[in-house]
């Protein structure tokens, strides 16, 4: 009897954990409108006023539900087919075309509908309250999971502890019954009293202290994660993270010259002419619109807007991102981290010489498609011959004193 | 040719003990160890006490350092970036360096904005992609903190529209009382300028335009309208001429249009086995200059008979001719074999001669164009249609005005671009007349000599800073762009006369337009739009819209028995003991004074820096009892006994050095020095000479006879250079003649003519080889010491390439002067009348460098492409590398040269360079500015290599041989320098490096060095060669 209520209970359990995996996991696979207006959308469209494009207010009431799904899909493909509708809308808005969104499915843009239908609903001027960070909530997840861990790991020591303890007194005692003799307990106390152990703790501190002194001085100077607060609150998480701009878009002298630049405020206009509001609350507290009204001051002005560096070369030092962006073709993240995450940029390589000189140790050259490197004659027979599998810069003097400091 | 001898100075060739004595010491200086060191240091014991005191002394100052924050760095990016600017890329532009008639079209390095460097643009067919110091050194003078920072009045600061109203208002005043304006320039090159002026002379009246340069060719342009109705330089081409002939004209270094010249001259010095062919050259002079060093032959005379020596030639070629010949009396104890050659070379290649003369005497001028036109050079070597506008001057109407101003005759000066006050004979005169004049304007960039004393001055931009046009030569026209905003509240000289003319005011910008619009616009039919040509002429930087060709000459009017008067009398008043005044390559007329990278240069010939001193010869020292020497005090120190010269009226006291090559009778000085209102760097610089000439009818003479020259009984130090290296007896430098190298191309080269054996020699090596130098690039460089001219352009590019600091007179005394790139000047033979060969010295990459294995912290090593890389955040200043290199070329900072030191005691700027914040924006953000206590040394200008290997890898492209050009290279007027891959072997360096007269400086070391250098071949016959002696 016991035995069965064990077993249905345990199912019950099972079943319910599951449905809540399961319910869980489908609640985050329904996609998020907002989201996908954010990407796809809001750079012609806004919900409450004309823009580029239209404003979208009310749009699933005016229009059938089928409708949208095929205008959205493709307009181009409505237009040129002549559905009525479509071609006035066209001509209506100086013919300017809604490029088609192939990689939309339905459910998709039933998101998107369903958002614009919630924002019609809500009213122009309100602001979304609950912008709830996935992220950091995935954060406190890993974080809690660890503390879990620790505690059971310290628990589980414990008690192997006592359990040692209690054997070792049983042991005594059935030694002690038996008649023979006791060995004396071997107390914490003796333990630190021996001088072997003794010696063994100062070499081990020593060591310790002297890598620990080695680190800190071949650290002086560097900023291996150096987040200065910036004039204004930019985020490249939004930036190039959930709105997914190209590094190089701004930062376009990456492929061109020694600096990537950082982008003028022109560059910024070229968007943010148009992205004024961001009602959202951004990493530093204010709204979205708020730091972008700094922008607009710095280009209303002419003020020239006065970032702070947060990837510092000592003077020494001549790096290029031409040759390491365009000629070595290596992604911005190898050495910048993973920048579409950050709110806050921060210095994610340590950026020293051993850092350095071990990637061009370890880097392959691709010197088969690039004719510069056929003067490197030895190197592409032995790489024929198979003698070497592959060249690294080292091979061809990349780690040479005169490559980066003149 | 292996057992000649050369020697660095008339000390080294007959040495004495004390000087023998000197070059046995390691370091020319002692150590300062004792200085340091007072309180018997040395001998007390360190107490354990003080050892724990130190060590946590140490350990917490360690701490201290650690915790300090990194400072805050800030990128500040444009708000509206301009579209040619790319942050990290240079931009370029076409423009041209103007300063009075010197002329170089130029390309400006621009980097964020700043113009950093100049280099010589190629597409000119007057300068060639050359350059020379002083165009070089150009750029620091734009952020001279000594130039004017807006209008001053009475020496005061004030504002434009004040100082506009008072002088429009006084303007109007002479107007109605039909006064009279002069308007005193130096030659001005910009058509649009000349336009300007002619439109303020119809807006005012009596508007009287004079031209005045300092060092003047006004005898010459007198001496063409006379004979030739035209007033002008003639366009020469030495490039066309087999025999030059030159009367005291420094044509190389400072005469005229000398980068036009040298390109030119260069270009009929390169000889090879296919065409073992060049020009012969004879100088015919009176003390030796930059040019008669590179002579074939040198005639050396007194000032007294070069007038002679002129006619005497003339005479000759005239009995050739058939022409009537001139009743002189013969030089005195001429070379009657040497004249007699020249002469039988000059009639054999009518046509194809050139005689110039460089004295500014009308009659000697009239005589040199009878000479020309009898060997019929006129419309081939020497062109008239086209002529040349770099000299405009009139000594005349110069004189005039000075004597009008004081007869009360002037009401108006206005003074642009000359320093009369400084660099007039008869300054005092002037001032007396300034003071008359009821309204007198300068546009000197500063509050010089000349400035300081009118009422307005009106500062005028740099050359950078402005819109403007040139026309060096006619038909050859360039423009010139401003390359930053202006850094001061000044304006275009001809703004200003734009804006107090009457008419309805625009920009200088607009004039120049309209004026080309006008006047050049439709000399060409290739654009139809003027926008389009206008941009097309501003991206070349030039427009040259007809080729030079050979001209009908206009008709030589033939000279009369008159010039023989006036050549008497002009030999009659350099009789006796002769002085002959000089310009200097550096720093001309005294307008590049506050430039200190031009101070610094070294004197092509006496290596002497920061001074103007009194060349004397041997035996004029001997019978005066003035010595030379070497001083020990603070380092081995020049030290030279001072005279007091007498001449015209005026007495200057100089230090006397003793030079070879001198002619009996005669010391020379430099103008150009002895600035009082230069600015800090150049006040006070050496003397001024300039009282010491005189005017005359027939122009102004930089010479004087019957001159006093008493010993002043005072010693004088001088920072000369060059004197602290020994050659050991060792081969540097090695030459041949014509002849010879045309029997045997490896003459004076014969130890490389089995090439088998070098080979061998070459790889025997107790060391392994860097085993990357076979694979990729191997740099290497060859010096050409036939093209080499001696005239420092490298130097000066190199210095602003590679943030070369400026240390000062007092350290270049102590031999601490920190330029990568000398040149080694090397006297042979003759000490009266020596043959001199130039050899530029830069670090040689050696394959096998004796400084490498000596330094203790690897800071200098080998790379795979064959530099010997100096890594300057790893060296500890030990200087063994320095002390073990053979070739003397590393230079150590012995103290903090660019003001960048956090301690002010271990600072040591000279005055103007690079040390302030705005002289700093010279610095190439390329290079690394070089601390206290680290040695540097040429690089082969990796920034460059590295830029343009980037450059092919992007483009995926194979890196072309010449696509990397070393600054020096760049800079050199004469082509001497070849720089490239020794590992491609089609390259033009692997070509030169096979040559027969290829060879490698003390390769007797084993050293391997990647710089080698081509044998000097003179044009002269052998048996002249060993007796060297054309005193006359």
């Amino acid at each position: 009897m016991g035995k069965s209520v064990w077993l249905l209970r345990s199912v019950w359990v099972s079943v319910t954990f599951l449905t809540f995996l399961f319910f869980e996991f489908s609640l985050q696979a329904q996609p998020d409108g907002q989201k996908l207006f954010n990407q796809n959308c809001a750079r012609c469209h806004k919900v409450h006023q004309d823009f580029t494009g239209p404003a979208l207010a009310g749009v699933t009431e005016e229009h059938e539900e089928e409708w949208l799904l095929s205008w959205i899909n493709n307009s181009p493909a409505m237009i040129a087919k002549g559905d009525d509708y479509a071609v006035e809308i066209y001509e209506e808005w100086d013919k300017q075309d809604m490029p088609a969104f192939p990689q939309l499915d339905e459910a998709d843009i039933r998101a998107v509908l369903a958002y614009i239908e919630a924002e019609t609903e809500r009213g122009p001027g309100a602001t979304v309250a609950d912008a709830g960070e996935p992220g950091a909530a995935a954060e406190t997840d890993d974080a809690g999971i660890k503390t879990i861990l620790i505690v059971i790991s310290v628990i589980l020591l414990l008690i192997a502890l006592a359990l040692a303890r209690i054997q070792g007194s049983l042991n005594r005692l059935v030694k002690e019954k038996a008649g023979e003799p006791v060995p004396e307990p071997l107390t914490i106390r003796k333990i630190i009293r021996n001088r072997k152990v003794a010696a063994a703790a100062v070499i081990v501190v020593v060591v310790f202290l002297c890598a620990k002194l080695y680190d800190g001085a071949a650290s002086l100077g560097r900023q291996q994660g150096y987040q200065p607060t910036q004039p204004i609150a930019f985020s490249h998480k939004i930036h190039a993270g959930i709105n997914q701009i190209e590094c190089k878009y701004c930062h376009f002298n990456a492929e061109k010259s020694r600096t990537a630049g950082i982008p003028s405020v022109d560059v910024c206009m070229n968007c943010h002419d148009a992205i004024q509001d961001y009602p959202e609350e951004v990493f530093s507290g204010n709204t979205g619109t708020e730091e972008i009204a700094k922008l607009l001051a710095a280009h209303e002005n002419n003020a020239p807007i006065e970032w702070i560096k947060v990837h510092n070369l000592p003077d020494h030092v001549f790096f290029s991102h031409a040759q390491h962006v365009k000629v070595a073709d290596i992604e911005c993240q190898e050495c910048h981290g993973p920048v579409e995450e950050m709110d806050e940029l921060h210095q994610h390589a340590p950026l020293s010489m051993g850092w350095c000189v071990n990637c061009h140790r370890d880097t392959e050259v691709n010197i088969m498609d690039n004719e510069y490197y056929s003067i490197y004659e030895q190197l592409h027979k032995d790489l024929k011959a198979g003698k070497i599998d592959r060249v690294t810069a080292a091979d061809m003097g990349g780690t040479e004193c005169q490559r980066c400091h003149y | 040719m292996a057992t000649k001898k050369y020697w660095k100075g008339l000390a080294e060739r007959a040495p004495d003990k004390a000087f023998e004595a000197q070059q046995q010491r390691e370091f020319p200086e002692d150590l300062p160890v004792d200085e340091l060191f007072k309180d018997n240091v040395l001998q007390a014991k360190a107490p354990r006490r003080d050892f724990l005191k130190m060590l946590g002394f140490s350990a917490t100052a360690a701490t201290l350092a650690a915790s300090c924050e990194i400072p805050v760095r800030k990128a500040i990016p444009y708000v509206l970036k301009p579209e040619v600017v790319t942050p990290g890329k240079a931009s370029w532009y076409a423009s041209s360096f103007v300063r009075g008639g010197d002329y170089c079209s130029i390309l400006t390095k621009t980097r964020e904005g700043r113009p950093i460097k100049i280099e010589g643009n190629p597409l000119s067919s007057i300068t060639q992609g050359g350059t020379h110091a002083r165009a070089q050194a150009s750029v620091l003078s734009l952020y001279d903190g000594q130039r004017l920072k807006g209008p001053h009045q009475k020496s005061k600061p004030a504002e434009w529209q004040q100082v506009d109203r008072q002088i429009k208002k006084k303007l109007n005043a002479i107007r109605e009382r039909d006064g009279k304006i002069a308007i005193l320039t130096s030659t001005i090159l910009s058509p649009s300028t000349r336009q300007v002026i002619r439109d303020f002379a119809e807006a005012y009246p009596n508007v009287r335009h004079v031209t005045y340069d300092a060092n003047s060719c006004a005898a010459m342009l007198d001496a063409n309208e006379q004979t030739f109705g035209v007033r002008a330089v003639p366009g020469y081409r030495f490039d066309k001429a087999n025999v030059i002939l030159s009367f005291d004209a420094d044509f190389l270094s400072t005469w005229i249009s000398p980068v036009e010249y040298t390109k030119q001259y260069s270009k009929k010095r390169k000889v090879s086995k296919d065409n073992p062919e060049m020009n012969h050259h004879v100088q015919v002079e009176s003390m030796l200059s930059l040019t008669g060093s590179n002579a074939d032959y040198r005639l050396r005379v007194h000032p007294s008979q070069l007038g002679l020596v002129l006619v005497q030639v003339y005479n000759k070629v005239a009995r050739l001719a058939g022409a009537n010949t001139f009743n002189a009396p013969a030089p005195e104890g001429a070379n009657k074999k040497l004249v007699d050659q020249t002469v039988r070379k000059l009639w054999k290649n009518r046509g194809r001669s050139l005689v110039v003369t460089g004295i500014n005497n009308v009659h000697l001028q009239k005589v040199t164009n009878a000479l020309n036109s009898l060997l019929e050079n006129y419309g081939k070597t020497v062109r008239l249609r086209k002529p040349s506008y770099q000299r405009q001057g009139s000594d005349v109407e110069v004189q005039q005005l000075i004597k009008d101003m004081k007869d009360g005759q002037v009401d108006a000066l206005l003074v642009h671009d000359v320093n009369p006050a400084y660099s007039l004979p008869n300054a005092k005169a002037f001032n007396e007349g300034l003071g008359k004049v009821a309204l007198s304007v300068s546009f000197n960039d500063r509050l010089d000599e000349t400035t300081s004393q009118v009422q307005f001055a009106c500062p005028d931009h740099h050359g950078m800073e402005s819109w403007n046009d040139a026309e060096p030569r006619q038909g050859y026209l360039s423009l010139s762009q401003p390359t930053i905003a202006p850094l001061y509240d000044t304006r275009a000289f001809p703004e200003s006369l734009l804006k107090w003319m009457d008419a309805e005011h625009k920009t200088y910008y607009h004039y120049i337009q309209e004026y080309w619009k006008a006047n050049y616009f439709p000399r060409q039919d290739k654009y139809n739009d003027f926008t389009k040509f206008w941009n097309k002429v501003l991206h070349d930087g030039i427009f040259e819209p007809e080729p030079d060709t050979e001209d009908d000459l206009p008709e030589f009017t033939g000279i009369d028995q008159s010039v023989i008067k006036g050549l008497a009398s002009y030999s009659k008043g350099l009789e006796g003991q002769a002085l002959v005044l000089y310009e200097k390559t550096a720093m001309g007329d005294g307008r590049y004074a506050n430039n200190p990278w031009l101070q610094e240069m070294p004197d092509p010939i006496s290596k002497v820096t920061w001074d103007n001193y009194l060349a004397v010869s041997q035996s004029f020292a001997e019978t005066h009892n003035l010595k030379n020497s070497i001083r020990q005090s603070k380092g081995l120190i020049k030290a030279v006994d001072t005279v007091r010269v007498k001449a015209n009226g005026a007495d200057v006291e100089l230090p006397a050095l003793i030079q070879p090559g001198i002619a009996e009778n005669t010391v020379a000085v430099a103008i150009g020095y002895g600035r009082t209102k230069a600015g800090k760097g150049g006040n006070g610089v050496g003397k001024n000479v300039f009282p010491l000439a005189r005017f005359t009818k027939a122009g102004l003479t930089l010479a004087a006879g019957n001159v006093s020259v008493e010993p002043a009984g005072n010693t004088y130090e001088l920072a000369q250079t060059q004197t602290h290296h020994h050659l050991e007896g060792r081969p540097i430098v090695k030459e041949t003649t014509l002849d010879e190298y045309k029997k045997d191309p490896f003459a004076g080269n014969e130890e490389y003519k089995d090439q088998e054996k070098i080979k061998k020699l070459r790889e025997t090596t107790l060391y392994k080889p860097h085993k990357g130098l076979k694979e990729g690039h191997h740099w290497g460089m060859a010096i050409d010491l036939n093209a080499c001219i001696g005239c420092g352009a490298c130097t000066i590019a190199c210095q602003a390439e590679n943030n070369v600091p400026v240390v000062g007179k007092e350290e270049v005394k102590k031999h601490h002067e920190m330029h990568w790139i000398r040149i080694d000047r090397y006297y042979s033979d003759d000490p009266d009348n020596p043959e001199v060969v130039h050899q530029p010295m830069l670090c040689q990459h050696c394959d096998n460098a004796p400084c490498e294995n000596v330094c203790p912290v690897a800071a200098t090593n080998q790379s795979s492409e064959g530099l010997n890389q100096m890594a300057y955040n790893r060296c500890v200043g030990t200087r063994y590398c320095a002390n073990n290199c053979p070739y003397k070329v590393r230079r150590f900072n012995w103290l903090d040269y660019t003001g960048a030191d956090s301690f002010p005691w271990n600072e040591n700027i000279a005055e103007g360079a690079m040390s302030s914040d705005l002289t700093r924006m010279v610095l190439n953000p390329d290079v690394v500015v070089r601390s206290r206590g680290v040695m540097e040394k040429c690089t082969f200008c990796v920034q460059r290599i590295q830029d343009s290997k980037l450059q092919a890898k992007s483009h995926g492209k194979k890196l072309k041989d010449g696509d990397i050009k070393t600054a020096c290279q760049q800079g050199c007027p004469a082509d001497a320098i070849t720089f490239g891959d020794q590992n491609d072997k089609a390259s033009k360096l692997s070509r030169k490096h096979r040559d027969e007269r290829n060879y490698y400086a003390l390769e007797i070391l084993h050293t391997l060095p990647s710089v080698s250098y081509h044998t000097k071949v003179r044009n002269k016959a052998k048996e002249d060669k060993d007796t060297n002696t054309q005193q006359v």
